[in-house]
């Protein structure tokens, strides 16, 4: 099976930031935008740009890791291995995203992980700018917005 | 406490201290949070009968217990306060991304403001550091100016201000945050100014847990469902043609306009045969080029509007929404698009109430034509019903507080007083709030809810209309017919003013109901609620509201309607021939008290009181 990735539409986020609610929920059981493992930037006027984990290829986050705690795991998802990570924030600083962020409660790392294969930051999305799709489904249902055609 | 943060944050601006106090389970429990524990607050610490603007006068930025959580839209922010336009209650919110959630997140349900600074300020709230900041560089920039400003040097925090005219202290000033999310009504921005207070900015980095969080998902995503499924705020836009979440609030220009209560030239008639050039199905074809929607809400019903033609062509703003575009459009005889949603940037750069504003400015083109303002006081040429650009030049004028300008700030009470000459009969208020865009004389359950509204004129605290003309469905009721409207009013006000103190958007009434938000409130805080109690602490809220009032002053003689509504029949279209008398008001009056439980002077009787527990607010 094809790995799935999670792909946004810019242009159908209205900006409500429940997939960060749902996030913090999730990892947490708290809601906290703060903490959240998904970002909603809002650019005025007419843009919401939700930053996800993209879940990198030679990631700075693991590269940095001197535990090598940061591993690929068969969703595709680089994980932080709680028992080994020390909480020492490299990994924090290194994301170019800014979505690595520490847990207030354990002080070790957190990252998107994919919710193990079922991102609970989709599951309420109301126009479902986010999916969790393999590619070639993706590359399928882009629009070309200027063209109006399909591939 | 879960769902509450636990502190209510206390800054005085006379002596620029500061402080936090622990929220009292028991407040909680009866007031619940946004309006009802504002009002609780403003009842016990503001003396009767001062002047809104005095420094002893407090000002409230309110959350609730579901704020900041996965329920739909929380994340309003409601302020109260007593107003400085109506001398009465006052509470007035807004939505927007992040200012209550930031608010709570940095651990405060509530801040309440008293005093005034020698000096302009801002209000820094950074999580536990609480800061106020010189800002005479801020002093006299617009809103959007102001927003800009304090991010550039804070960084990612969320502002509510005040524009120029709420420097002014003009009574029709508001508060906006992020640009264009306003606490319009009523004269907020006033009371923020007199305390020389020019914005609170708020950062939060914690957030909220609830009590039991199994359940309050479960109740919450099936909230969002149903609201989805709406076909008035459903999310599938393909499949709601005529939703408000497809042509936002604006799809109701239309759809009043063809039941002839479409307010038009200062409430003249219900009817603008050419009311589509500002519809929100206009609006969506030629200049929405973005849905947005506040934090946490699935309907997204705000629209991004840029102006594609005419002198305003490129204006680029969030909104016009319903009421502020027939206010400031067909109220003022001006049915176009571009103008309007200019008239509606300057208000929210300026800091003012798009809807008093708009009303403001239609009464004073009719005040000039029937010559009882004279041209040379105008000082804008052509000033007319239907002239757009009159409408956006006399917006400065009022936020600047120049010519004619400083006379409609007052409000078109006030002013039509000081105008005289029968300029009464013009003026279109209840208890000094200025009427929104339905014309109760085609709908007369809605005039009810006008004349009995705890803050003056207001349409939001029971939107009975929606019932009569069938916004969503059939009708519920016939619009003319008197009896029932007395109770479905009471009914209305006492669970909107619950909804109001969860401080949810009231939009999520198409789809959810007391049981939905009792099931909500319980699984957040733990607090034991059903649809009776809930309606209940709405019936408790709506009464103390009531008490704050009387206090002031009001009586029975002030749940009126404005002269035209209760002395000229409506001329056109459905409604053709109908107005509310005298006779009519009071029967409806009547009801309304006795399913109160008040006497027939629209004072709570002992016994509810009692009933309420509001007993031992009264007794001394």
């Amino acid at each position: 099976m094809l790995r799935k990735y999670l792909s946004v539409d810019f242009s159908e986020c209205r900006g409500c930031q429940i997939c960060e609610l749902m996030c913090s929920f999730a990892k947490l059981r708290v809601f906290a935008p703060s903490l959240a493992l998904i970002k909603v930037v809002h650019e005025y006027p007419a843009t919401e740009r939700p930053i996800v984990c993209y879940q990198c290829n030679d990631a700075p986050c693991a590269r940095v890791c001197p535990q090598n705690a940061i591993t690929r795991a068969e969703t595709g998802a680089l994980v932080v291995g709680e028992d080994a990570c020390t909480g020492c924030r490299l990994c924090v600083d290194a994301c170019p995203w800014g979505l690595i962020k520490m847990n207030p409660a354990s002080g070790i790392a957190m990252k998107c992980d994919l919710c193990g294969g079922n991102p609970e930051c989709v599951t309420l999305c109301p126009p479902k700018a986010l999916k969790f799709e393999s590619p070639t489904k993706t590359v399928d249902n882009v629009t070309n917005k200027s063209t109006g055609e399909k591939g | 406490m879960k769902g509450y943060a636990g502190f209510i944050l206390h800054v005085d601006l006379t002596s620029g201290s500061s402080r936090k106090e622990k929220l009292a389970e028991d407040l909680a429990r009866d007031f619940i949070g946004g309006k009802g524990l504002g009002a609780r607050i403003l009842y016990g610490e503001v003396p009767p009968r001062i002047s809104a603007l005095d420094p002893k006068n407090i000002l409230i930025f309110a959350t609730g217990p579901l704020t900041g959580t996965l329920t739909p839209t929380s994340g309003r922010t409601t302020v109260i306060t007593k107003s400085p336009l109506t001398g009465i209650f006052l509470d007035s919110g807004f939505g927007g991304h992040m200012f209550a959630p930031s608010l709570k997140y940095a651990g405060y349900d509530l801040l309440v403001l008293k005093g005034t600074s020698e000096r302009p300020v801002y209000l820094l709230i950074d999580d536990d550091h609480v800061e106020l900041c010189d800002a005479s560089n801020l002093w006299g920039l617009d809103t959007s100016r102001t927003y800009d400003e304090i991010r550039r040097k804070h960084g990612d925090v969320s502002v509510a201000c005040i524009g120029p005219a709420g420097e002014r202290l003009v009574k029709l000033a508001n508060i906006i945050s992020e640009r264009h999310r306003a606490a319009g009504r009523g004269g907020a921005g006033a009371v923020m100014g007199s305390k020389k207070l020019k914005a609170v900015a708020v950062r939060g980095t914690g957030g909220v847990e609830v009590h039991d969080p199994a359940t309050f998902r479960e109740v919450a995503m099936e909230c969002h469902r149903k609201l989805w499924q709406h076909s008035v705020v459903g999310i599938r836009r393909e499949q709601f043609e005529g939703s408000q979440s497809k042509y936002g609030t604006p799809v109701l220009v239309n759809i009043m306009n063809l039941h002839g209560i479409l307010p038009t030239k200062n409430w003249r008639t219900g009817v603008l045969p050419t009311a589509d050039n500002v519809s929100g199905e206009t609006m969506r074809n030629e200049q929405v080029i973005k849905d947005r929607a506040c934090f946490g809400c699935p309907i997204a019903d705000k629209k991004i509007n840029r102006v594609k033609k005419g002198r305003y062509a490129g204006l680029t703003i969030e909104g016009p929404e319903y009421e502020s575009t027939d206010t400031l459009g067909p109220v003022c005889g001006v049915d176009d698009l571009g103008a309007v949603t200019m008239a509606n940037a300057k208000c929210d750069e300026l800091g003012l109430d798009t809807i008093s504003t708009g009303v403001a400015v239609g009464f004073a083109m009719e005040c000039r034509e029937l010559g009882l303002i004279r041209d040379e006081i105008i000082g804008i040429p052509d000033f007319r019903f239907g002239n757009g650009d009159a409408v956006v030049e006399m917006i400065d004028q009022i936020a600047n507080g120049k010519g004619l300008g400083s006379l409609l700030g007052q409000g078109v009470k006030e002013a039509s007083r000081k105008i005289g000459r029968g300029a009464d009969k013009l003026a279109i208020h209840v208890k000094g709030l200025e009427l929104p865009a339905y014309d109760p004389r085609g709908c007369v359950g809605h005039g009810l809810a006008y004349a009995t509204s705890d803050r003056g004129g207001c349409h939001l605290r029971a939107w009975i209309v929606g019932d009569e003309v069938g916004v969503g469905g059939p009708p519920k009721f016939d619009r003319f017919q008197l009896a029932g409207k007395g109770e479905q009013t009471a009914k209305v006000q006492n669970a909107v003013a619950a909804v109001m103190s969860l401080v949810l958007c009231v939009n999520v009434g198409y789809a959810l109901n007391e049981s939905d938000y009792a099931k909500l409130l319980t699984a957040a805080t733990g607090f034991e609620f059903d649809e009776q109690s809930f309606k209940k602490t709405g019936e408790r809220i709506w009464n103390l509201t009531r008490l704050f009032n009387l206090r002031e002053g009001l009586s029975r003689a002030d749940d009126v309607l404005p002269y035209k509504v209760m002395n000229e029949p409506l001329s056109d279209g459905v409604p053709k021939g109908h107005f509310i008398s005298r006779p009519d008001l009071d029967a409806m009056l009547d009801e309304y008290y006795g399913a109160r439980g008040w006497d027939s002077n629209g004072i709570p009787t002992p016994q509810k009181l009692a009933e309420l527990e509001l007993d031992k607010l009264t007794s001394p």
